[in-house]
């Protein structure tokens, strides 16, 4: 690492003629004129290649980081990114059935949650709790007082909701009183008829959804409403309609003795 | 001075132009860069020691390029690139800072 490796013949280059020659300090000042030489020419033509070089070489750098790699370095590069690729594909796949389960789990339960719905629905519209709208139709039964006659219209009526039930109704109103189950059919003193604890009078008008044409004959086969009550010295109005309310409300209440049989044999969800 | 005035001038043409480098020259242009550099260094310090000739900075200039560059090259093939590229690295280090020592010498005197 000495000069001997930069110069093999040693000889002192002819500088201009009144260089002092001492230190090199006092070189460095002669090297810092402007004096032409061939020397100093082609030193500052080689400088000149170096900072175009370092010039370029430091644009590319910045420019792009691929290209002056070597081959090894470029194949570990690429497995390196295949690896991530692979890893990330991965969890892709786990993410994607993460969110599938969800999908479906969540579907589960707007499903069950819907079919819970349905169920309170007709449970309701059974139990005379919620009002219910639909095809049916009106029958107006229209007696004579009782004490003219002497005749209880209590089992008339118990007759026709029968009929109706029959026919298959399933929401059943007798003027304000909605009319379920456990209703009771009592008769009054007054020649009136109880049902449940409302009142009611002739005319009774009778609110029953289903379907109106079975409904309707329900009420007129022979021996049937229409003729009891005509024997009995009334009269009775079918009328069939494209939409009736049911909108009397019964009271829920919770049996005292009875209790729901656990199915022993399900497996717990 | 005028060697000075070259490097600057060099620079600014390379940011200016912005040369494309080719493909094949790529990875070793900064070998080559480095080893111009010790060149410039040494004939730096002949100046100064007095025993400054421009044929044979000239030379070693070239010959220093040409070298890298071939050591590197060879190395690729064999398969040994980046551990040849990284000893030329240190060698040329090497020679730039006893080099560049011995210009602190002549102009600090320390």
């Amino acid at each position: 690492m000495s000069t001997a490796s930069q110069h093999p013949d040693a000889v002192p280059a002819p500088p201009a003629p009144d260089q002092p020659p001492v230190t090199g300090r006092a070189r460095l000042r002669s090297a810092m004129t402007l004096r032409l030489s061939r020397a100093r020419l082609l030193a500052g033509a080689l400088c000149l290649v170096l900072g175009l070089a370092v010039a370029v070489q430091v644009r590319q750098r910045t420019s792009s980081d691929l290209s002056d790699l070597r081959q090894s370095e470029l194949v570990g590069l690429l497995s390196d990114a295949t690896d991530r690729s692979d890893r990330l594909d991965r969890e892709i796949s786990d993410l994607q059935r993460q969110r599938d389960e969800l999908r479906t789990s969540g579907d589960a339960a707007a499903a069950a949650r819907s079919l819970a719905q349905q169920r309170l629905d007709t449970l309701g519209i059974l139990a005379g709790t919620t009002a219910a709208t639909g095809p049916g139709v009106v029958v107006k039964i229209t007696v004579p007082a009782a004490e003219t006659t002497g005749l209880r219209h209590a089992a008339l009526l118990l007759d026709a909701v029968q009929e109706l039930r029959d026919a298959g109704a399933e929401a059943i109103q007798i003027g304000t009183a909605r009319v379920v189950a456990d209703t009771a059919f009592t008769d009054d003193d007054d020649g009136g008829v109880t049902v449940g604890d409302v009142h009611a009078h002739s005319p009774f008008v009778i609110t029953a959804i289903g379907s109106a044409q079975t409904l309707a004959s329900a009420m007129d086969f022979p021996d049937g409403v229409v003729s009891n009550v005509q024997r009995a010295g009334g009269a009775t109005t079918v009328a069939q309609r494209a939409s009736v309310d049911v909108t009397a409300l019964q009271r829920a209440s919770s049996p005292a003795y009875a209790q729901p049989v656990t199915p022993s044999d399900e497996p717990s969800q | 001075m005028i060697a000075a005035l070259g490097l600057v001038v060099g620079i600014v043409l390379g940011l200016v132009l912005d040369p494309q480098v080719p493909a094949w020259l790529q990875p070793y242009l900064p070998i080559a860069v480095v080893a111009a550099l010790d060149a410039v260094f040494g004939g730096l310090r002949a100046w100064l020691d007095g025993l400054f000739d421009d044929r044979v900075f000239v030379v070693s200039f070239f010959s220093n390029v040409v070298v890298a560059a071939l050591i590197v090259f060879l190395g690729d093939q064999l398969g040994v690139g980046s551990q040849l590229s990284t000893g030329v690295v240190v060698v040329l280090g090497v020679r730039i800072f006893s080099n560049v020592a011995s210009i602190r010498r002549h102009l600090f005197k320390a």
